[in-house]
């Protein structure tokens, strides 16, 4: 497998469609050498796993439990938190239509 | 400014006072900050009020008050304190206010210290400079000219310049270390897991941690003390005995990963660092080399790990629920456009780079194969503290540089070379100052002839997880009692 393979500029405009960033052309192509640059450093990773295998988690990995409750009071963060959301409509955000109309 | 110890004294002893202490500490910002610009926002009235309280409680109750009472404390601005802003560093929460107070806020607020202002950082702890904060960069304060590290470079200048005698960073491949070593200061990350992450910016979530900045060890230790614990607002949080017991020893077996060091550190750095070697010997410590190949790798499989979940936390930021929201026609217009003004290149950078290792047909390749590299360099740093008890390396491969030169992404990435590995494993590191080198005004080593400026370079010690009474003890050995 390729592990460094440049990126094109409709690579990187297909990544910030899926990041949800609007890439502009000049952009794109100061990403594009910058993220190849980074992605050939990088590669060696492959070399240090190649012959082992593992495929374990770092360090002390456990579940951490709490009941299923209710922890906070009614409305306790409502108005703060509703204070900072750029468009509100009475006690919920307002945000806009999913689809176009055409 | 002070030691906190020593600030503690005198509140005690009632020859100063904390009003006198946060009085002073905005007569050096007012006299500082204007070129230094360690901070993003101060907060005098409020500072004011509780310093006036605490000066009060001295008088009556004296050494019976909580151990930072008193006590102004800069905080970097990825950790949220309620009703204060909160920036991050970044344009897209320009306006943000915190809702909620960070457990690390609330825990230093309980000790009794005044938070005086919220410092300068790398847009969302992503740089190494403080070069890439929305507001401008942070200046060295031992050398305008320089930058005074990153990302917790507010927090470091803050400390260096005088203003407070501590301050909280944040630390996911590097960021209170290396600025630590850039401006002459003691800087610690903990173990991970030892101090609760909730209310800080999640940057890396597997690797951040926040931890102090302190003129000593002891100072670091006591601000450490007082933040760390299990929270049950962060179920990675640690108890006491997580992690086997690392014991404390009058003198200490030191490994040096010789290989790891031969290349790429400065000849000057270097020579510092000899000297520190010279002087944990004499100081009756038993150095000796190990091998931790894996370690020189890290920097890759960081540089995975790190944009992978920088991509997935940098999600949140979405015009929707708070911060920036720029007009859009559609929703997914008013995605692509908020997080298209409201993100700087660095950030956009590494959300890129993070989405494409993560993105389907890669995520084995890359994202697989760093986190199996990370568990392979903790078996490996394991099987080193067999044989000894810290591990030493330089913080950083140079002194600080000066703005603008390290221009290209990969070079500036890496001066974390030595900080990463730390993160990816999940132990605690300190850095202390450990001598100076000598720059001229074009970043040569200074000559015979020429004058220049002497800029501190730090040392790392590494333990075990857990272990981080160990490091505070020989850092106060090697450090505070010489």
């Amino acid at each position: 497998m390729c592990y460094h393979a440049d990126m094109e500029k409709e690579d990187i405009l297909h990544l910030g469609r899926l990041a949800r960033i609007e890439i502009t052309d000049k952009e794109a192509a100061a990403l594009q050498k910058d993220i190849t640059a980074v992605l050939e450093y990088v590669s060696v990773i492959n070399e240090i796993t190649a012959e082992t295998g593992v495929t374990k988690k770092v360090g002390a990995v456990y579940n951490v439990f709490r009941e299923d409750e209710v922890t906070t009071k009614d409305n306790e963060y409502t108005d703060a938190l509703l204070a900072e959301a750029p468009a509100t409509k009475g006690r919920f955000l307002e945000v806009k239509k999913i689809l176009s109309a055409d | 400014m002070e030691t906190i110890a020593t600030l503690r004294r005198k509140f005690i002893d009632g020859s100063y006072t904390p009003l006198q202490a946060v009085e002073d500490a905005f007569a050096v910002i007012a006299q500082k900050d204007g070129e230094i610009h360690a901070f993003l926002d101060t907060y005098r009235e409020d500072a004011l009020v509780q310093a006036k309280d605490a000066t009060k409680r001295y008088a009556e109750q004296g050494s019976d008050t909580p151990p930072l009472l008193g006590v102004p404390i800069a905080l970097k601005n990825n950790i949220l304190v309620k009703g204060k802003r909160a920036t991050g560093g970044s344009k897209i929460l320009e306006h943000y206010t915190a809702t909620y107070d960070a457990t690390v806020v609330r825990k230093l607020q309980e000790a009794g210290a005044i938070i005086v202002g919220a410092t300068n950082l790398d847009e969302f702890a992503m740089g190494g400079s403080t070069e890439n904060s929305a507001f401008g960069p942070t200046k060295n304060p031992v050398d305008t000219t320089r930058v005074p590290g990153g990302s917790s470079g507010g927090s470091a200048a803050a400390v260096a310049m005088g203003a407070v005698p501590a301050a909280l960073g944040t630390d996911t491949g590097g960021s209170i270390r290396q600025p630590a070593s850039y401006c002459g200061l003691v800087g610690y990350k903990p173990t991970y897991g030892a101090v609760s992450r909730s209310g800080l910016m999640a940057m890396g979530s597997s690797l951040d941690q926040a931890g102090p900045f302190a003129h000593t060890v002891s100072d670091a230790q006591l601000l450490h003390t007082v933040i760390a614990g299990r929270d049950p607002l962060d179920s990675t949080t640690i108890d006491e005995d997580t992690y086997p017991e690392v014991t404390l020893k009058e003198t200490y077996t030191i490994g040096i990963p010789r290989d790891f060091i031969q290349e790429g550190v400065d000849e000057d750095v270097l020579e510092v660092f000899e000297e520190h070697v010279s002087a944990l010997k004499a100081a009756g410590h038993t150095v000796r080399d190990v091998s931790l190949p894996l370690f020189e790798k890290g920097l890759a499989a960081y540089y995975v790990v790190m944009p992978a979940e920088v991509s997935s936390n940098l999600a949140r930021y979405d015009g929707i629920r708070y911060g920036l929201s720029v007009e859009g026609d559609t929703l997914l217009d008013v995605y692509q456009k908020t997080r298209a003004v409201g993100f700087g290149e660095e950030v956009k950078r590494r959300i890129l780079l993070g989405t494409y290792v993560l993105s389907a047909g890669y995520y084995d390749a890359y994202y697989g194969k760093a986190e199996a590299a990370r568990e392979l360099m903790r078996q490996e740093l394991s099987d080193v503290f067999r044989i000894v008890d810290i591990v030493l390396l330089p913080t950083t491969p140079t002194p600080a540089f000066p703005f603008g030169a390290q221009s290209d992404p990969l070079s500036m990435y890496k001066q974390d070379i030595f900080t990463v590995p730390v993160n990816l494993t999940g132990v605690p590191a300190l850095s202390i100052p450990a001598g100076t080198v000598c720059r001229d005004a074009t970043n040569k080593p200074c000559g015979e002839q020429s004058q220049g400026t002497q800029l501190p370079v730090g040392v790392q010690y590494i333990a075990p997880h857990g272990g981080d009474t160990r490091l505070f003890d020989l850092g106060k050995k090697m450090h505070d009692q010489v």
